[in-house]
């Protein structure tokens, strides 16, 4: 096992390599440089500043040369400095990433919860009504655009009716509360989650109907268990194992979904940031970006692939 | 292994994961429920400080200070830490006098070594300011970017409350136009740092120690900046206990905040209001709103004069016959802005007698019939603003012209983008929008024969008088100057003039200053400290 | 998409010898209530789209500045936009452009992920060990990331739109494709054609891939289903489709002004409506197809 798990980040190495070599190359190609981006469209500027800047972040480079740059740094931990405003790209990232797996996290607790209940009850009620309502529903779930969600939640929630802020992480140049803190989260954490919801739903539902068929739950019925007892002992426990393992697919697709979502709340995590960072055609923040959530989906895959060697004893890997 | 024990414990690593999380996104400080806060909108990558960038000034202008600020009327100068100021020979020489007993928020005097290191600073090519251009008029300006020399020889200190500035030829209105552009920074804080590494210096984001009426206290990334009062402050105490700066990434969010009370005051960097907006914000009672605020922004269809089919003065013309400006403005523009048919907003810049241009698409057809127009071409039309009323606004040019037989082909561009066609020319027509607000003689920058701006246009006649309006310093010897050029950018339809834009801003009604401040303002100076009397601003 | 569905049994019908399969695939899907509500709406939805120049009312990018922002009526039956154009005209005709670039998208991203599983699968080994390294790779590719930096590198349009969507959602389908190819490749019937100097281009379509259609056609349906969403998402963020041309998430980009959302909720609840229709649809045909074609699979 532990060579195996040795052999699979040594193969990461080369594909990280090879993300942000594309990423870079793909970045360099954006219309337009960090340096055009500052200026402003009013002023008409002299040619000597925008030589001089482009000189100063080394952007008068040919571009294998900026990507070495970039790589020689990053070998000695450091991801560079943001062309926009001069700071580290590290503490950048750091300053950011709570906020991110704090909207990340909570969006999926609440996919899971809600998900998971809604798969469990429709399986056990299989082909009644509610297992229709909640198919259609979880279906409808993946169907709207997070986006759209997120809009008409803002327009319902916060505007219409007061419950919640339209924006942003905590009442700005308050005291941190952490009611306060939560309160700004519903919101997006509910656009970001509640789409995402379908999937768990499913997933569970199929494996709690497997389970269900099974002979060991059969004789627990015959020899007359409590209803409630061969759900919970029987069916859940073994039912929501591949479950877990879900969770590791998801992280991709919430990246994604956060970036989107952090834009509409202008939630200060990494999406947004990085967001920015593509207007500004901030490359060390893109790539800094790009290398941390490359990073995380591999080490999401990897150990996806441990869980479910360790739930699933058939699969072995040598 | 217990299964179900895993997973409960799986389920709670996640809560509390997540929770930990929630406390680091922000770090705790206390702060008394009674203070007077004001809390403003501000855009997000404004942050850099005012070597690198010009959209935030109205942070900037808190904190740090200049010599001279524009006055909020656009009508003159308010001297700040300058006492006062004169030219012995015309404006050729500037003497200014420094306000005495003036002290960084740190304690420490500030002196005239501070005004010559920032020119310095400023004028850097390690330093690499982009508002650097903005010295060209003073002496060694030249010498000092090429490396010739290793600072700045126009400016100087005579003693510790006095510096001279010696220009390269005489500059009446060097002070109001050039002058005003430049904020004070501290010396013995970045006087340290490498030039080539003073953007990465932390004195910005954590320690923007200024001479202004608030403080620097703390920036949050891409959620808030505070500042607070400044007690010491020259031009008297500031009335509110602290601003709070909130980033905001985008227009719809900075609506949404002032209409749920979250909010109190509009930045105007980056658009005000959508005019499709107005009506909704009026509804808010919370919010006194400002609906015609004058952007001193005309929008006008730009031509590419590399361009041949583009070089007939017929052409030109027809397009702005073949568009009904008063019904765009009066259906999608809500009936803001005016109508306008040439460069200057302000009204003692424009000749009386100019070419109304009324909405003719008979006349128009005439014109590019003359003209041998090709209605099969294609023509790639270029522009910027990417919310709703301006794409609608494309949108109803696109199909005015399309009615006389001249199809465009709209593409938007990218902000990062809009530089990069700039300085390949590669377009050929667009839609775009340039401040005028200050003074007309910042025409000068981009309809003079080589000027990026004008795209090859040229007219000597034009420059000669620019120059000749420059070497004046009052109003009425100037106007006449400006008056011709005026009239010659109106016949020759330099650009396709569509109308003078307004910003409409909203303010939250328990802020007391800011809404009068702004009402008062005629025109939107962009890209400028502004003297913005914050200090006077109050909350109810 | 409806012209689709059926034409595939039928071309796979004539590969497959076993005819009682497919039947049986058919009446399972026919049981499948929803997949049939899904088939009826989406064919109605290609229909109108298909249709978009005859039924139009309107031009779809004609305006009329004089009937700006107008409540649905008889003349406007959904109503008029910020600049007076007819809604149901660029609804259907924004059909036509958002259902074509989930179809080319998905095409896309299909043939690349049939191409490079089939090979990796068959080839195994070390071949393999490259080609899914380098999936992984654009796998480990938050893949809205990429194509919000791709998109402005290529310049936002129709075409780049499908094609930045169509190259970075293969993976997928490569995986399945080289998770089956690898389980049949030492299968008696592949062994014995190998041994008779069958060539290896011939086994793999000739007797692996009749093997993955049905798995392939279920994860392209489902396919089609997040490119529509991702063009909406691409078009919200001004990446994608650009005016005037409508599509579905262009015309989206409208409700994010708080007086449209609020004042004029046609011009939203369309769009918004036609993309969750759409997409719904083709998720529960997504989801007959696989209680039909792939009844093993749990997901």
């Amino acid at each position: 096992m532990i060579t195996y798990i040795l052999r699979r980040l040594l193969v990461s190495i080369p594909i990280l390599l090879g993300i942000t070599v594309i990423v870079f190359f793909v970045a360099s190609k954006m219309p337009g440089d960090a340096v055009l981006a500052m200026i402003s469209t009013e002023t008409p500027q002299a040619e000597d500043l925008i030589k001089l800047r482009r000189g100063q972040l080394g952007l008068d480079l040919p571009i294998y040369v900026q990507y070495f740059r970039w790589l020689g740094q990053l070998l000695q931990g450091n991801l560079g400095f943001s062309f926009q405003t001069g700071e580290s790209v590290i503490d950048m990232l750091a300053a950011r990433i709570p906020a991110t797996i704090e909207l990340m996290g909570t969006a999926l607790l609440i996919a899971i919860v809600i998900g998971v209940a809604m798969g469990v009850v429709s399986a056990l009620k299989q082909y009644s009504r509610i297992d229709y309502t909640f198919t259609f529903l979880g279906f409808a779930g993946i169907s709207i655009p997070d986006f759209f969600l997120g809009m008409i939640l803002v327009y319902l929630f916060a505007i219409e009716w007061h419950f919640f802020p339209t924006s942003g992480i905590s009442t700005a140049g308050d005291a941190y509360s952490l009611s306060d803190n939560l309160r700004h989260l519903v919101l997006p954490a509910f656009a970001l989650g509640l789409v995402r919801t379908a999937t768990f739903m499913r997933y569970t539902r199929n494996s709690v109907l497997e389970v269900m068929n099974n002979d060991y739950v059969r004789t627990a019925r015959a020899k007359g268990l409590n209803e409630w007892l061969v759900i919970t002992r029987h069916i859940l426990r073994n039912a929501l194992i591949p479950v877990v393992t879900v969770i590791g697919l998801m992280l991709p697709v919430l990246f994604g979904g956060s970036v989107i979502i952090e834009m509409i709340f202008q939630w200060p995590g990494i999406g947004l940031m990085f967001i920015g960072a593509v207007t500004a055609r901030d490359s060390p923040v893109i790539m800094g970006y790009v290398l941390f959530s490359a990073v995380i989906v591999q080490m999401s895959n990897l150990l996806t692939d441990i869980a479910y060697s360790f739930l699933d004893p058939r699969i072995r890997y040598d | 292994m217990n299964i179900r024990k895993s997973l409960i414990v799986a389920t709670g690593v996640l809560s509390i994961l997540t929770l930990l999380c929630a406390p680091v996104t922000a770090s705790a400080q206390a702060s008394p429920g009674s203070e007077k806060t004001i809390r403003q909108a501000f855009r997000t990558g404004c942050m850099a400080g005012p070597l690198y960038t010009t959209c935030g000034n109205r942070l900037d202008e808190t904190v740090l200070q200049g010599l001279a600020h524009v006055n909020w009327k656009g009508d003159g100068v308010k001297a700040l830490l300058a006492e006062s100021w004169s030219s012995p020979d015309k404006g050729r020489t500037w003497i200014f006098k420094l306000r005495k007993g003036v002290k960084w928020h740190d304690g420490k005097p500030f002196t005239a070594d501070d005004v010559v290191f920032s020119y310095n600073t400023y004028a850097d090519p390690a330093v690499a300011s982009i508002i650097a251009n903005n010295l060209s008029d003073v002496k060694g300006y030249n010498d000092f970017r090429s490396g010739k020399a290793t600072s700045l020889s126009g400016v100087s200190k005579v003693d510790d409350a006095t510096v001279k500035f010696e220009l390269n030829g005489p500059r009446p209105l060097w002070v109001e136009l050039k002058q005003i552009y430049f904020s004070i920074l501290p010396k013995h804080l970045l006087s340290e740092v490498k030039p080539s590494e003073l953007s990465r210096s932390s004195y910005w984001a954590q320690n923007r120690i200024g001479t202004g009426p608030y403080k620097w206290a703390k920036y949050v990334p891409d959620q808030y900046i505070e500042v607070v009062r400044n007690d010491d402050y020259f031009l008297g105490k500031p009335k509110a206990d602290r601003i709070i700066y909130r980033i905001f990434a985008d227009i719809p969010s900075i609506l949404n905040a002032l209409a749920a009370n979250e909010i109190d005051v509009m930045s105007y960097e980056g658009g005000g209001i959508p005019v499709s907006d107005i009506e909704r914000m009026q509804k808010v009672p919370t919010l006194n709103v400002l609906p015609n605020v004058d952007a001193g922004l005309p929008s006008y269809l730009q031509f590419n004069f590399a361009q041949p089919f583009l070089k007939d003065v017929r052409v030109r013309q027809a397009m702005i016959y073949a568009i009904d400006r008063e019904k765009i403005i009066a259906t999608i523009r809500k009936g803001t802005g005016k109508i306008s048919n040439t460069m200057f907003p302000a009204a003692w810049a424009q000749s009386p007698t100019l070419d109304p241009y009324k909405y003719d698409p008979v006349k128009a057809k005439q014109l590019l019939q003359d003209a041998g127009w090709d209605s099969s071409r294609k023509v790639d039309f270029i522009y910027y603003y990417a919310d709703q009323v301006n794409k609608d606004t494309v949108t109803a040019i696109q199909s005015y012209l399309a009615a006389v037989g001249v199809n465009i082909v709209p593409r938007l561009l990218n902000p990062a983008e809009i530089q990069t066609v700039y300085n390949d020319g590669k377009f050929e027509m667009g839609y775009f929008a340039n401040g005028q607000g200050l003074d007309p003689s910042l025409g000068a920058l981009t309809s003079t024969c080589g000027a990026q701006l004008a795209f090859t246009y040229c007219n000597k006649r034009v420059d000669e008088l620019y120059d000749l309006a420059l070497s004046e310093s009052a109003r009425e010897k100037r106007a006449p100057y400006y008056q011709e050029i005026s009239k010659i950018l109106n016949e020759e339809m330099f650009r396709g003039w569509l109308w003078y834009e307004v910003r409409p801003m909203a303010f939250n009604k328990r802020v007391v200053g800011a809404t009068e401040h702004y009402a008062e303002m005629p025109t939107l100076i962009f890209n400028l400290p502004v003297y913005n009397e914050v200090e006077k601003w109050d909350v109810k | 998409m409806s012209a689709v569905t059926p034409s595939q049994h039928q071309e796979t019908e004539a590969m497959v010898a076993g005819e009682g399969l497919w039947v049986k695939a058919r009446k399972r899907f026919l049981r499948h209530k929803l997949a049939l509500l899904g088939l009826v709406i989406l064919s109605a939805m290609v229909l109108l789209a298909v249709l978009a120049p005859v039924i139009e009312r309107y031009s779809p990018i004609a305006l009329d500045l004089g009937s700006m922002g107008q409540a649905p009526s008889g003349a406007h039956w959904l109503g008029t936009d910020t600049t007076g154009r007819d809604v149901w005209s660029r609804i259907v005709h924004a059909g036509q452009v958002s259902l074509s670039v989930g179809l080319v998208a998905v095409s896309i991203s299909t043939l690349i992920g049939i191409v490079i599983g089939s090979i990796a699968g068959y080839a195994a080994g070390k071949v393999d060990m490259v080609l899914m390294r380098f999936t992984d790779m654009v796998m480990a590719f938050p893949s809205l990331v990429m194509i919000i930096t791709i998109a402005s590198v290529l310049g936002p349009s129709i075409y780049n739109t499908m094609l930045v969507i169509g190259i970075l959602t293969w993976p997928g389908i490569a995986r399945l494709v080289r998770g089956q190819f690898l389980s049949f490749r030492e299968q008696q019937f592949v062994l014995a054609a190998r041994s008779i100097g069958v060539s290896p281009f011939q086994i793999m379509f000739r007797h692996l891939f009749p093997n993955v259609v049905g798995t392939v056609t279920v994860a392209a349906t489902f396919g089609m289903a997040n490119a529509i969403l991702q063009e909406a998402s691409l078009s919200f963020l001004g990446l994608g489709v650009q005016a005037p041309t409508p599509s579905w998430g262009n015309m989206l980009q409208d409700a994010q002004s708080q007086t449209i959302l609020e004042g004029m909720p046609w011009l939203w609840l369309a769009p918004g409506l036609m993309i969750a229709l759409a997409v719904l649809s083709i998720n529960f045909i997504g989801d007959g197809l696989r209680d039909a074609l792939d009844p093993r699979s749990s997901l």
